[in-house]
């Protein structure tokens, strides 16, 4: 039996739609919505029976894996990537008398970075030197300077970066991708989401929630401080074989209590969950010990004790282990909480970015270097960004506003031509102005390299087909190599 | 909005038919009791609900499902009114009782139950932001806030007319300072996030950071409005301005969080209390952009304007209450339960929909803490509208709402499934089946100690700290909860009563989707992860419980004369169903059970460790 989509609720109502057309998204499938019709869709029947295992991708896949840097709360491109010397000429000015600002928040003068930019490696790109490693190994990366967001607000931006969507219910990047590919390793989960040890990012699961697609492609958290998967152990006195014997036993049961309940397909997940744990049993210890890593590779991503890239440095090394061993995507999260525990840097950019660079910079630098020396690289498709940039005017002292009209995101590894860039923004940084990047043509740019064609990764649910990517998207083949 | 109507030439109207006219507002026009709809097919319908669900099924021709069996709304009834599985006995007592009134004497009895206020308190404890630490890097703990916590579920089972809870929660000292309760309930203001050990302009800072949980507290729980977004510019969506978020700091710039005594205990002893003090008006600026450094114009306190139609002085609120103080914040109690010209239709509204989303899985609203531009519009409209006017009529009291709901055919109806009327309504919002219910992480947590028969049934009191693995714990430098706790009857307390450290959630509850206390929460995330499977499987404190529970199945076995002494397999299963799953096995389920404890190697205490895993423990038809 094929089942439409879940009996959550997390239905799109009318309203959701209004709301994403008002903010700019296309056209809807409308004909399909309005239609009702239980279209036969093969790629959701098949997730339905074995989510997880590896699937053919549409074409010859340039990357195998993903992980996802996710800086939060909103880093500076102004002050980190993108250069723009002419804040100095038009410092203290207000935005509008050099761009049109509709929908500016706040309005302070023009305020030049404080930090200072130079060119790194063949390339040239232009980096601040609040990142020295990073610009060691710059030639790597393909920047996109050009890329624009629709909400001027944390959550909805984390949700349209997670899910194209500034709509909580959809499914997210990390979701699409092992929903289209499976995972390499089935004693692993598909998709590892690690957040900051000072808290989640706000809107929490639905960053890496299925939506509608089957309850298996959500992502699995793992704990943000200590010990970062507990009770992997099983109980004293219960061996693996009785466990086993247990799990069959639960997964007969629950089979009986599904068959009359078809449609609640979080029972199913739930089922597939149980599954998992149990697999992780052996494979998870192994996997997340970085202890397990030799001084020249811990000391490459900068995390010895007391060290500002310590925390993140650990988790990138994690994150190495884990696509290693066949994760299909890891998405990390640097920034939690409230104020300047994330990149939120309203009332000082330098008090703020100064302390989040540096917790980056040697970790994201050394999992680039680690990745090339195991020739890792090539097959994992690294991508850096924030819901969201900052405005090349002041805030409060001397912060910065969310600013999603122009912003920087870079990718690396997997199928990228390092040292191009694609995109700019405007004199000062503030629009998008030459070769705009939508957040679908970023994600539809991943489906590419990861083997997906984002036209053709569809789910059926509620009456239509849905993609990533909704209507839009175009791969941006420039930065492909 | 017009422009929203076109999406790339494609006309939506047709789309539109069943929004309401305007609906960026429908939330701020007054209440509108709209007359129940004649009942379309009267065998069905029980009582007034009903009739308002028909009348949406029949417009789609999607009808809902006859009602549940017995022994499943025994066990619906139990789990949504206390959170705890009926026992054996009284499952077959309903179950053999002829009575046609015994579904509603059992309902009566279960809003009777003290259980009841830990239930539904804990769901206001959401959207209440309910936190016991101040939350941030240091997190301090706050020994005395529990007794917000206490003084919720004290007024949910006394039937605390909600009105009077609202008003209360925000000026409870002052309008009635000689009930301890009162002031306990002000306890909601104090109840969020706090930023500490700052100095300089950050402390102004951290003061207005207070101001805006405070504010956005408020607006999120009674109202269901994002005030906050009102901080730094006028509210995109909504028709709130940034002087209507500052006039509302007003009420609370000049107080702060303090500890009172008050006889809030059994005992009749003080304990103390965490509550808010308020001060005298003081000068309140606007602040443009939410910029500490950019002060504007005095604003006072006051209300929102689009729900103050006739303007009225905020003196003239204060006198209508009776009670003055300087802060104004009688006058505040006095707007957010006026129904006539102030808050008090929107605040109905939103309450009888958090019942219903509490009974039903999704609101009618199904963004329960927004009524927004950008929230969902109802379901049923007329019903919502219905609910509210009845609550108000009916003095405000929430037990009566409770029965109205529960002895509707739409709460009885089963969880049936066909495809048919799936495909003509997947997302279940005309509501022809039941949707089983998932656990909430306490519930969860209180079932496998009430299963295992060591629920500490004790009511009130301080926060309990129950063991949690040291794998948890050592985090940081400072350890964040004790390390050797060693459980028993004094932790395997229900789970409200388990200490809310925001730094350090019990990982059960972490786990399981519990909020951080950071924000006011109207709904929670429902993940289905391996991390859950892994600690339902090996966790030691679910592992210990499993081993009480056999215990007591091994017990209760012999008890009912089995033979060898409590040792045959088939009692060891029978006795496990009915304490699992408030039912008797089937023939083909004792077999597989008892197939499984004849395995070798296998065990009662495995057997009843795996039952605790089961879809069926965790979901409720």
């Amino acid at each position: 039996m094929l089942i439409d989509a879940s009996e959550t609720g997390n239905l799109m109502t009318r309203r959701d739609m209004l709301a994403r057309a008002g903010c700019g998204f296309g056209s809807l499938a409308l004909a399909g919505l309005m239609s009702g019709q239980d279209l036969a869709a093969s790629p959701s029947a098949r997730a339905d029976k074995l989510p997880l295992v590896p699937k053919s991708p549409h074409f010859a896949s340039r990357a195998k894996s993903v992980i996802f840097l996710f800086m939060y709360g909103g880093p500076s491109h102004v002050d980190l990537f993108d250069y723009k010397p002419d804040l100095a000429k038009h410092a203290g000015k207000k935005v509008g008398e050099v761009v049109d600002t509709k929908g500016a928040r706040s309005s302070g003068g023009l305020f030049p970075s404080p930090y200072k930019f130079a060119r790194h490696g063949q390339s040239g790109h232009w980096v601040s030197d609040r990142y020295p490693h990073l610009s060691s190994v710059i030639d790597h990366t393909a920047m996109l300077r050009g890329v624009y967001g629709h909400s001027i607000s944390h959550a909805p931006a984390l949700f349209e970066l997670n899910t194209g969507m500034i709509r909580t219910g959809f499914p997210s990047l990390g979701s699409w991708v092992t929903y289209g590919l499976g995972t390499d390793n089935q004693d692993l989960p598909g998709f590892v989401v690690m957040y900051d040890y000072r808290g989640g990012p706000i809107g929490g699961a639905p960053n890496w929630g299925s939506g509608f697609l089957p309850g298996a492609f959500q992502g699995t958290p793992v704990r943000s401080r200590g010990t970062p998967i507990l009770n992997l152990n099983r109980p004293e006195k219960l061996e693996s074989p009785q466990q086993r014997e247990l799990l069959d036993y639960a997964s007969a049961l629950n089979r009986r209590h599904m068959a009359s309940r078809p449609a609640d397909n979080a029972l199913e997940a739930r089922i597939e969950s149980f599954e998992l744990a149990y697999r992780m049993q052996s494979a998870a210890p192994e996997a997340l010990d970085i202890s397990r890593e030799n001084d020249a590779t811990r000391k490459l991503y900068g995390i010895e004790r007391g060290n500002p890239g310590e925390y993140f440095g650990s988790q990138c090394l994690m994150a190495r282990r884990l696509v290693e061993r066949g994760v299909r995507f890891v998405q990390l999260y640097s920034g939690g909480g409230h104020g300047d525990n994330n990149w939120d840097a309203h009332g000082n950019i330098t008090g703020n970015h100064n302390k989040h660079c540096a917790a980056t910079d040697q970790p994201m630098a050394g999992l680039l270097q680690d990745l090339e020396q195991r020739g890792l690289l090539d097959e994992t498709l690294v991508v850096w960004g924030g819901e969201f940039g900052r405005t090349p005017h002041k805030q409060g002292g001397s912060g910065r506003d969310h600013h999603p009209f122009g912003f920087t995101m870079w990718m690396a590894g997997g199928g990228i031509k390092g040292g191009t860039s694609y995109g700019e923004t405007d004199e000062i940084g503030y629009h998008a102005a030459v070769d705009r990047t939508s957040v679908h043509d970023v994600h539809a740019t991943i489906l590419h390299l990861m083997g997906m064609d984002h036209e053709r990764l569809t789910y059926h649910f509620s009456g239509r087909d849905f993609r990533l990517t909704d209507v839009a998207g175009e791969v941006i083949n420039s930065i492909i190599a | 909005m017009v422009k929203l109507l076109i999406i790339s030439g494609l006309v939506l109207m047709p789309l539109l038919t069943a929004m309401p006219d305007d609906p960026v507002s429908w939330a701020f026009h007054p209440l509108e009791v709209e007359e129940v709809p004649p009942a379309k097919g009267k065998q069905w319908a029980r009582n007034e609900i009903d009739h308002f669900i028909l009348e949406r099924a029949s417009e789609k021709g999607v009808f809902p499902n006859d009602s549940a069996d017995r022994q499943t709304l025994i066990r619906r009834a139990y789990f949504d009114l206390t959170g705890l599985a009926p026992s054996r006995e009284e499952v077959v007592n309903f179950v053999e009782s002829k009575s046609p009134g015994a579904y509603g004497e059992m309902i009566a009895r279960l809003l009777s139950s003290s259980h009841y206020g830990e239930r539904w308190g804990r769901h206001w404890l959401d959207v209440a932001r309910f936190g016991e630490s101040h939350g941030y890097e240091s997190d301090n703990e706050r020994p005395t806030a529990w007794t917000y916590r206490d003084a919720v579920i004290r007024a949910l089972n006394e039937d605390m007319p909600f009105d009077r809870f609202v008003r209360w929660q925000v000026a409870g000292d002052v309008l009635q300072g000689d009930d301890p309760l009162a002031t306990a309930l002000t306890g909601f203001i104090t109840s969020g996030s706090t930023v500490t050990n700052v100095d300089g302009v950050d402390r102004e800072r951290a003061t207005y950071d207070k101001m805006d949980d405070i504010v956005s507290a408020t607006g999120a729980a009674f109202l269901g409005l994002t005030i906050g977004c009102a901080r730094c510019h006028d509210h995109k969506y909504d028709p709130i301005s940034q002087e209507d978020y500052y006039r509302l700091v007003g009420f609370f710039l000049p107080g702060k969080a303090g500890d009172r005594n008050l006889a809030i205990g059994d005992s009749g002893n003080n304990v103390k209390a965490l509550t808010w003090r308020g001060g005298n008006k003081r000068s309140n600026p606007v602040l443009k952009r939410g910029d500490v450094e950019q002060k504007g114009g005095d604003v006072g306190y006051g209300v929102l304007s689009a729900l103050d139609p006739g303007g009225t002085d905020m003196k003239r609120r204060i006198e209508a209450i009776g009670k003055e103080s300087s802060d104004g914040r009688t006058g505040l109690a006095q707007w957010l339960t006026d129904v006539d010209s102030g808050a008090g239709g929107l605040l109905a509204r939103v309450i009888v929909n958090r019942l219903w989303q509490h009974h039903f899985g999704t609101g009618l609203v199904k963004t329960s803490n927004n009524f927004g531009g950008v929230g969902d519009a109802p379901t049923h409209p007329g019903l919502l509208e219905w609910l509210a006017g009845k609550l108000v009529s009916g003095g405000w009291r929430l037990k009566p709402m409770h029965e109205l709901i529960m002895n509707s055919a739409v709460y009885r109806q089963s969880t049936s499934w066909d495809k048919k009327r799936h495909v003509a309504n997947p997302g279940n919002d005309l509501l022809w089946r039941r949707q089983p219910l998932r656990l909430e992480a306490e519930i969860l947590r209180d079932s496998i100690m009430n299963t295992a028969g060591t629920l500490n049934r004790k009511l009130y009191g301080p926060s309990v700290k129950p063991w949690v693995s040291s794998d948890a714990i050592k985090t940081g430098s400072t350890n964040k909860w004790p390390t050797n706790v060693k459980d028993g009857p004094g932790t395997w307390r229900r789970s409200i009563y388990v200490f809310m450290r925001r730094s350090m959630r019990v990982p059960f509850f972490e786990t399981f989707d519990v909020p951080d206390g950071m924000q006011s929460r109207g709904v929670r995330e429902q993940t289905t992860v391996a991390t859950q499977a892994l600690l339902l499987l090996n966790n030691k404190f679910v592992r210990d419980q499993a081993g009480h529970f056999a215990a007591r199945v091994v017990a209760a076995a012999k008890n009912a004369g089995s033979p060898d002494g409590g040792k045959s397999l088939p009692a060891i299963v029978e006795e496990a169903y009915w304490l699992a799953f408030s039912r008797g096995p089937s023939k083909e389920e004792l077999d597989l059970g008892v197939g499984l404890l004849a395995k070798e190697g296998q065990n009662v205490e495995n057997f009843c460790h795996i039952l605790f895993t089961l879809n069926e423990f965790v979901y409720v038809d």
